[in-house]
């Protein structure tokens, strides 16, 4: 395959970037003062090595998680639902996942493994009820019923948040679903970050390997089919990678915006839309936005900055400069 | 015509799951190596859901469609998929690859669920993209392509396949009279190169161009298929279309003429 050699640099740089950024944001934070930790202090002041090991440093790996897996998910589901325009969100996941973190708060327990274990199940229960949906749908095809379950399902649990945080005490409960809601990583510790990693690089590996496969299944059905695909399998298999990804890191960091869908889309633009190079370009580049938006929310302010509205402004700026300034890159026909 | 046909059906029934009536009643036909086939007929006459069929997307009702010598449904999707390609009428591609990234997922039935393309993929992408004569696209992406450059795109993804069989359906409906004869030129010497070819057309100039036999279709049923000489004449193809047209003879080529009365 001729890869365009800016290609290949676009992929180098981003194979470069990611591990220099990881390691500059361990350092770089809120203590003693606002900006760098010089390596040196660590071993003067036990209390900063304590913090870097147990807080930084698994709040960097987390958001490098969520930003490749995020990303990742997003690209394959734009694929296997030849849509551009869809994100991981979409099929009721994170509006199930949001609907269990905020029972949780109100019924379960507040405990971030509480939280996360309901968030995740509520997740997984929002992609079942779409997809037992979709199965009863007389209308249109399967892409179109897909979507159209997705949708009723999200508003279904969107309702159900509305009514939870109607009923939460808006003293203690509330501002907690809010923040969840808003998404951000300032809970996690080694305790919840672990817990969600074999299932989210188990996903991720699955969707890496089958990347090419991506390709196929991106074409129309009877295409697909007559290339000796078993569509209706194989879009399976990816999709539960893809959603279970999701929901591992849904249930860690709450709703984070936009990635899902901005990514890809830069990946597309930086190495091709051949799901070989765009896959691990979105693995990489979500990896960094995320990282990048994280080391903000943690250290602009004093307080914490949400993560999800980070993402959110930054993603749709760059979504706005995409579609206004370049044009979504998609065929006419 | 002489030796054994890659590709046959022998009473055809079919109708769709949740469908009372008959798509395809009784079809019969036999196809040959080497040979450009055209199935003709009017809008709704069956032709497309003939070619699902073939490729297996649907099971018939009744009847048995053999390829290659066996049975279809002794076919694995795999082995199938290296026995025949499809053109489809159009391909929406929602997202933007280049023209060589796109004829190599012809190269899908030679690779496994989780197997890249080889040098040996890309080596045949790149004789196929010769073979249709658009080598020089390899690097463009497909949103930059015209009709006539998609249409051959098309073809060149089913010629990466290497399958003896090519379905293709309504091949030149949205071309321009220069892009028809290019893909019907093509089309011709694919057939000479010794691939069966089987096409649908609502438009029989397009058989006349190109075909060897031509099957007469209306209302899920065949009501001629012979040669082109035999099928293609005045009172066969007012009978398939339902409407007045003449198939005149100028200088030894035939033409066929809607007959519009009031000129």
């Amino acid at each position: 395959m001729t890869l365009r050699s800016h290609h290949r640099t676009g992929f180098y740089l981003l194979l470069v970037a990611l591990p220099v950024a990881v390691a500059l944001s361990v350092f770089f934070g809120r203590y003693p003062r606002p900006g760098w930790l010089s390596p040196d202090s660590l071993q003067a002041d036990p209390l900063a090595a304590q913090l870097l090991w147990n807080l930084r440093l698994p709040r960097v790996m987390a958001a490098v998680l969520v930003g490749a897996a995020l990303s990742a998910s997003g690209l394959t589901l734009q694929m296997l639902f030849r849509n551009p325009l869809v994100e991981p969100g979409f099929l009721g996941v994170s509006q199930g996942a949001a609907f269990g973190a905020a029972f949780s708060i109100l019924y379960l327990g507040r405990s971030a493994p509480t939280i996360q274990a309901s968030a995740a199940a509520f997740a997984l229960l929002g992609l079942w009820l779409t997809y037992f949906l979709a199965g009863r749908l007389r209308y249109g095809g399967w892409i179109l019923r897909m979507v159209l379950a997705g949708i009723a399902v999200s508003a279904l649990f969107s309702a159900g948040v509305g009514m939870l945080k109607y009923l939460a005490d808006p003293l203690t409960q509330l501002p907690e679903i809010t923040f969840w809601l808003l998404g951000g990583l300032w809970s996690t510790r080694w305790r919840n970050f672990l817990p969600v990693l074999p299932l989210t690089i188990l996903s991720l590996t699955v969707l890496f390997l089958a990347r090419w496969r991506l390709n196929v299944l991106s074409l129309e059905e009877e295409t697909a089919f007559s290339l000796g695909a078993a569509p209706g399998r194989e879009r399976l298999v990816l999709l539960l990678a893809a959603v279970g990804a999701t929901a591992a890191v849904v249930s860690l960091a709450g709703t984070v915006g936009w990635v899902g869908l901005i990514v890809p889309h830069l990946s597309r633009r930086f190495v091709g839309a051949d799901a070989r190079r765009a896959l691990p370009a979105a693995l990489l580049l979500g990896s960094l936005f995320v990282l990048l938006c994280d080391d903000i929310a943690r250290t602009l302010s004093a307080g914490e900055i949400p993560l999800g509205i980070l993402t959110s402004l930054f993603g749709a700026a760059a979504f706005l400069v995409i579609l206004t300034r370049l044009g979504i890159q998609s065929p006419r026909h | 015509m002489s030796g054994k046909p890659i590709l046959s059906l022998h009473h055809v029934w079919f109708s769709y799951p949740n469908g009372s009536k008959d798509v395809l009643r009784d079809i019969s036909l036999e196809v040959h190596p080497g040979t450009a086939n055209a199935v003709l007929g009017p809008n709704g006459a069956g032709k497309s859901t003939l070619l699902h069929l073939i490729l297996g997307l649907y099971p018939p009702q009744r009847g048995e469609i053999r390829i290659g010598g066996r049975p279809l449904t002794a076919h694995s999707r795999q082995s199938l998929s290296r026995q025949i390609a499809l053109v489809p009428q159009r391909e929406h591609i929602p997202f933007d690859f280049r023209v060589l990234e796109y004829v190599l997922l012809g190269r899908t039935p030679y690779l496994d669920f989780l197997q890249m393309p080889g040098p040996e993929d890309i080596q045949a992408a790149r004789r196929a993209l010769e073979r249709v004569g658009i080598a020089d696209l390899a690097d463009r992406r497909v949103s930059a392509l015209s009709g006539g450059e998609h249409q051959l795109v098309l073809i060149a993804r089913a010629v990466a396949q290497e399958t003896p069989i090519l379905l293709l359906d309504e091949p030149t409906a949205h071309l321009d009279l220069a892009n028809k004869r290019r893909i019907l030129s093509l089309l011709g010497s694919l057939a000479a190169q010794g691939t069966a070819i089987l096409f649908t057309t609502h438009d029989p100039d397009t058989a006349l161009a190109v075909a060897d036999t031509c099957i007469l279709m209306r209302a899920g049923h065949i009501l001629h298929q012979g040669s082109v000489d035999d099928v293609l004449t005045t009172e066969k193809l007012t009978q398939t279309y339902e409407t007045p047209l003449h198939v005149l003879s100028v200088d030894g080529t035939r033409v066929v003429l809607l007959d519009f009365p009031s000129r």
